[in-house]
């Protein structure tokens, strides 16, 4: 047995696994730690990352909420000036309106009146027309009579 | 940005829209207050012409009083 090689061979194996078996060990060992942390360093990076990505998605999300916000009270804010523009616009009108019809019935007023003393003018020189034209045609002798009648009621009034 | 030219335009199309509102509205009103004034003006013309043709009968009677007065005619007698 001691004299065959393979027995040596196999004894050598032997102690080399031996041998071999702690460095072995221990570069296992240590490569899978460093591993480890390596992984635990990937991790918390990843975690690290994370959470920063998580606060940047918060505060965008924030911001975009404000945003929102922002844009609903601007909206907001212009339909009220809009609505108080519009308001002004028809208080205006209604203003306008009102005093162009009050303006018209003053017109159509002042054309009764105006209509009213153009009868009373028209009735005075139709008058006076009626009444001077029948002197002017009047006899000389009925003429007569009208200038004694005249003078004699001057007489009786002195 | 679009969001503050989205609000311009709402407060221009609104401003825009009653302004149109408005002057079509005075539009009509001054519209109707024409027509009002023409229908008065040809009614008082009417009336007028039918006022004048019903006082001249009432001239000529206070016509003919006045002359019976002044003249001492009979005022059947005037015949004006």
């Amino acid at each position: 047995m001691f004299e065959d090689p393979k027995f040596w061979l196999l004894v050598s194996f032997i102690l080399f696994v031996i041998l071999m078996i702690k460095p072995f060990k221990s570069m296992l060992i240590g490569g899978l730690d460093q591993k480890i942390e390596e992984i635990k360093s990937k991790i918390n990076s990843s975690l690290q990352s994370f959470s920063g990505a998580e606060a940047k998605l918060k505060e965008a999300q924030k911001q975009t909420e404000d945003l929102d916000n922002k844009i609903q009270e601007l909206l907001t804010s212009a339909k009220s000036q809009a609505e108080t523009i519009s308001k002004n616009i028809v208080g205006k009108t209604a203003q306008t309106i009102s005093s162009k019809e009050k303006s018209s019935l003053e017109r159509i007023k002042q054309i009764e009146t105006s209509a009213i003393q153009s009868i009373k003018n028209q009735a005075s020189i139709e008058l006076n027309s009626m009444i001077t034209n029948y002197l002017v045609n009047l006899s000389i002798a009925d003429k007569n009579k009208v200038l004694g009648k005249s003078v004699s009621d001057f007489k009786s009034i002195n | 940005m679009r969001q503050k030219n989205q609000a311009s335009q709402i407060i221009a199309e609104a401003k825009e829209s009653a302004l149109k509102e408005s002057e079509k509205l005075i539009k009509a009103t001054e519209d109707k207050i024409q027509q009002e004034i023409k229908n008065t003006e040809e009614r008082i013309s009417k009336e007028k012409n039918l006022a004048i043709a019903e006082l001249n009968d009432q001239l000529k009677d206070s016509a003919s009083t006045f002359l019976s007065k002044i003249t001492s005619f009979d005022k059947g007698n005037i015949k004006i």
